[in-house]
């Protein structure tokens, strides 16, 4: 143990007193459920002895090229519910909690969800957003890359949050423009990320995981993100020019 | 626990036990409960996949410490933007001449918020040798840091730690002002 016999009466009363009130937290019951379950899943996955590795890399392998195959035909991947929120939340859980909002939307209705396969017109799309929001989809037409087409365009609620969702594709890229209602006290200011550029007055965030690209900034009342698998460049280049016109958008709705 | 029994039961009965201790740090760390449960879990993971590496009856507890700042540190260059620890040192150089005497009554939340006050690098020392009661070698093997850093963050965490608590003396109307001590 470490070093009681250096300290005088009073800095063992402060002690005593500092680990009183650090252990007073206790861990909530679900979270050792949810480990234990978590723990359980992965123990499917522990690693073959040796002499077994070879047949699984085949069989991996084997599995791989066949339902890789079926997936693309498929044009996605039918993974179960609980998966998606397992790859969902191992995946937004490696930025911060505010950039986290808008990556779950994008995975949960763009990457897990299948696309028609044309894109509707622009009077199709619009009567899927109740009437404050329409205005945004020829704004995001105007400054998205070009080729990508707006495919889906809804309002969605995703863990007990609302939000107006374009889901945009170019052949296998995708491109979502999310916009989030902010809740009690939530800002990229406060959440202290820096911007990495500032357009127009409005600052831009940017973040990354693996092969998503998060751009966001905000409005007094709404979160807006662009997410995508472009590159961090072509990335912002789009949130830069999306955000002076969508901002405005959004101050004339929050009137 | 033998090598021989399951490594799931055996990660029950050696890892699981730790888990408040593992959870309390990563929330006062933290500093929230959200990203607290994140890490916790993600730490058990980790510990879990890399279990058959681990020595049946060497110290579990300190070795899931050290997953866990390992995670901390690794998810905490992406979530904040922590200021460096020398700018810590000198501030605590030019502040901490005199080291005033903790109040006598104060509430956990008072200590907590006190706690949470200190740069995260003292923080973690001070609950790992003061809360946790880790040895100094063990807490310099858990951070990755030398021993005479943990020795030096560690006094200098406490005194900050009685300078933030003396404060809320002083909004008591308790106690002489750091000035005073310093016969300022």
């Amino acid at each position: 143990m470490s070093m009681d016999k250096n300290l005088n009466e009073e800095e063992l009363k402060l002690r005593q007193q500092l680990q009183r009130a650090v252990r007073g937290a206790e861990v909530p019951p679900y979270l050792e459920n949810k480990i234990r379950a978590a723990i359980r899943g992965s123990e499917a996955r522990r690693p073959f002895p040796f002499r077994y590795s070879w047949m699984a890399a085949a069989a991996a392998l084997a599995i791989a090229v066949f339902g890789g195959g079926i997936a693309y035909q498929l044009g996605y991947l039918r993974l179960t519910t609980g998966a998606q929120e397992s790859y969902i939340a191992s995946v937004s859980n490696q930025v911060a909690s505010i950039m986290r909002i808008g990556l779950r939307d994008h995975i949960h209705c763009s990457v897990f969800r299948k696309f028609p396969k044309e894109a509707p017109t622009l009077e199709t799309a619009q009567r899927k957003l109740s009437a404050p929001y329409r205005g945004m989809i020829p704004i995001v037409r105007k400054h998205v890359p070009a080729g990508f087409d707006v495919m889906i365009t809804h309002e969605c609620g995703f863990h007990g949050r609302k939000f107006v969702h374009l889901a945009l594709k170019r052949n296998s890229e995708l491109l979502s423009v999310v916009l989030a209602r902010k809740e009690d006290g939530e800002s990229f200011r406060t959440e202290e990320l820096i911007p990495a550029l500032t357009q127009a007055g409005i600052p831009l965030y940017q973040t990354g995981v693996q092969r998503f690209q998060i751009a966001a900034f905000e409005s007094p009342r709404h979160l807006v993100y662009v997410i995508s698998d472009l590159s961090k460049e072509t990335n912002m280049q789009t949130i830069t020019a999306m955000a002076p016109d969508l901002n405005d958008f959004l101050s004339k709705l929050e009137l | 626990m033998t090598e021989g029994a399951p490594a799931a039961h055996r990660f029950e009965m050696e890892a699981m036990p730790h888990l408040n201790d593992i959870y309390r740090t990563a929330t006062r760390i933290l500093g929230e409960r959200a990203r607290a449960e994140d890490v916790v879990q993600e730490v058990y993971l980790q510990a879990w996949k890399s279990f058959d590496r681990f020595e049946s009856g060497t110290n579990c507890r300190a070795w899931l410490f050290k997953i866990l700042f390992h995670c901390v540190n690794h998810h905490r260059r992406k979530w904040f933007r922590f200021p460096l620890l020398k700018e810590n040192e000198e501030f605590l150089e030019a502040n901490l001449a005199y080291s005033p005497p903790a109040p006598d009554h104060l509430t956990d939340e008072e200590i907590l918020a006190a706690l949470d006050k200190l740069p995260a690098d003292f923080r973690s020392v001070v609950l790992l040798v003061d809360v946790e009661e880790f040895a100094y070698k063990e807490a310099a093997d858990i951070l990755q840091i030398p021993i005479g850093t943990v020795m030096s963050r560690l006094s200098r965490g406490r005194r900050l730690l009685r300078e933030q608590l003396a404060e809320v003396a002083r909004s008591y109307g308790i106690g002489r002002t750091a000035e005073e001590g310093r016969g300022v």
